[in-house]
């Protein structure tokens, strides 16, 4: 019961993790490594690099832990660390184009039935777009960030963050369309 | 499907998943986060041993500094000055003596006897106390003396120089001592010419020493312990006693023909 009790109190984890105290530190990475994880891959199509990154953000997580302040989530913090790690891994092994040229592909195929769509697909999906569309969707779609946020976070402007997302959405649209064509025949098929 | 729903949707299922990391994840982790501990170990062994270093020249520093000043404290102790009264210096200092303390010291002594006056404060002031000092220190003390010494001949001369009424006058008497016995038909060899000079000059060293004994001067005292001194002195006066008979006898010669 002890254990229990010691455990749940994620304060006192943090406070003995930031002295250095390995036991603690297994406990929290064990329990946010593997949304950390998932987080990674969004921006990174290779699982193994994606774990590279998010173990180098878990690094940097445990260094600066007394930079943390307790004023929002503990998980939240972490996010906004392993999400600036990808950011920076992207950056690192090729520059990311913002393509200003517009997607010349029709988006009048609108999917009215997505609701096959699995994560695995979604994933695929994202990792179908260019970097900097991918980044620019995840980080505004997913996480939640505003365009001012995005343009600070990867020093661009506003109007490029937009269109980023613009063109990220139509392309998502197309792939869309492509599979609830293909689904359709399937399921027709069937 | 909306672009938002499409996109909430997204959100949903991307939120929910979770990866699980392989094993050599976190082997991985825990060797880079040891390492950076030994890093942050050694950084702060490094500064620390930086800042024992300045802490171990500063205290080095301190403590040559004040070894210095105790040494220069000791190289010059101050000994209760005995009053600075000019030896030999008998025609002068009399008089001056017996102004009756109104007149400044400075107007009623000639130049020379402030020149010696000075020397003997400097040599009143510096006392080498050899018993108690480094072999440094005995060496500059032996320096010292030796210059103060060597200032104490020079100033012999001096002294003597100051005092030519007295000199002359016992030339003089000299002199006439020997025409007197010349005129008795009393031939006088060179010796015995001499041995009258050397008469002159010990009664002109007791008369200094006469002189000198009204005023209690420490520092006569220890000239009279250093027969050294004395001795230069009295060979100092025997050559001015000759010069000047020589002179005199030649000029009274020159005279008479």
């Amino acid at each position: 019961m002890k254990i229990i009790s010691f455990y749940n109190n994620e304060k006192l984890l943090l406070k003995k993790a930031k002295s250095g105290n390995g036991e603690a530190q297994k406990w929290l990475y064990n329990k946010y490594a593997p949304r950390m994880l998932s987080v990674c891959r969004q921006y990174i199509k290779d699982l193994q690099f994606a774990e590279d990154v998010m173990v180098d953000g878990f690094v940097k997580v445990f260094k600066n832990l007394d930079s943390f302040r307790n004023e929002g989530s503990f998980e939240g913090w972490i996010r906004k660390i392993m999400i600036r790690e990808s950011i920076t891994y992207l950056r690192k092994n090729q520059p990311v184009v913002y393509d200003d040229e517009l997607y010349e592909r029709s988006a009048a195929n609108q999917i009215s039935e997505t609701s096959y769509l699995d994560v695995e697909e979604i994933q695929l999906l994202i990792d179908a777009l260019p970097d900097g569309y991918k980044m620019v969707f995840i980080m505004y779609a997913v996480e939640g960030y505003s365009h001012r946020e995005i343009a600070d976070i990867l020093q661009v402007t506003e109007s490029t963050s937009k269109s980023q997302l613009f063109k990220a959405r139509k392309v998502l649209r197309d792939k869309l369309s492509e599979l609830g064509v293909r689904n359709k025949t399937k399921g027709s098929g069937n | 499907m909306a672009p938002l729903k499409f996109e909430e949707h997204i959100k949903e299922e991307l939120d929910k998943r979770e990866i699980a990391p392989s094993d050599r994840a976190w082997d991985q982790l825990s060797s880079q986060l040891s390492s950076k501990g030994r890093g942050n170990m050694k950084t702060k062994f490094f500064r620390l041993g930086i800042a024992a270093a300045i802490i171990g020249l500063l205290i080095v520093s301190m403590v040559y500094i004040n070894r210095n000043r105790v040494m220069k404290k000791e190289d010059i102790k101050t000994v209760s000055a005995p009053a600075p009264v000019v030896k030999g210096a008998p025609a002068t200092l009399p008089n001056n003596i017996g102004v009756e303390g109104n007149r400044e010291v400075a107007t009623t002594k000639k130049p020379s006897d402030v020149l010696v006056e000075k020397t003997n404060k400097t040599a009143n002031k510096i006392v080498p106390s050899i018993a108690h000092t480094p072999i440094i220190a005995q060496e500059k003390n032996e320096k010292l003396v030796r210059g103060v010494e060597h200032r104490e001949t020079k100033l012999v001369e001096k002294e003597w120089n100051g005092q030519d009424s007295l000199i002359n006058a016992k030339i003089i008497e000299v002199v006439e001592q020997v025409d007197l016995m010349e005129r008795t038909d009393i031939s006088l060899t060179d010796a015995e010419v001499d041995s009258l000079l050397k008469q002159a000059q010990k009664e002109l060293f007791a008369e200094s020493k006469y002189l000198e004994g009204h005023s209690v001067d420490a520092m006569a005292l220890l000239a009279d312990v250093e027969g050294e001194l004395d001795q230069n002195s009295r060979e100092q006066l025997f050559e001015i006693l000759k010069a000047g008979y020589i002179k005199v006898r030649t000029a009274v010669a020159t005279r008479n023909k």
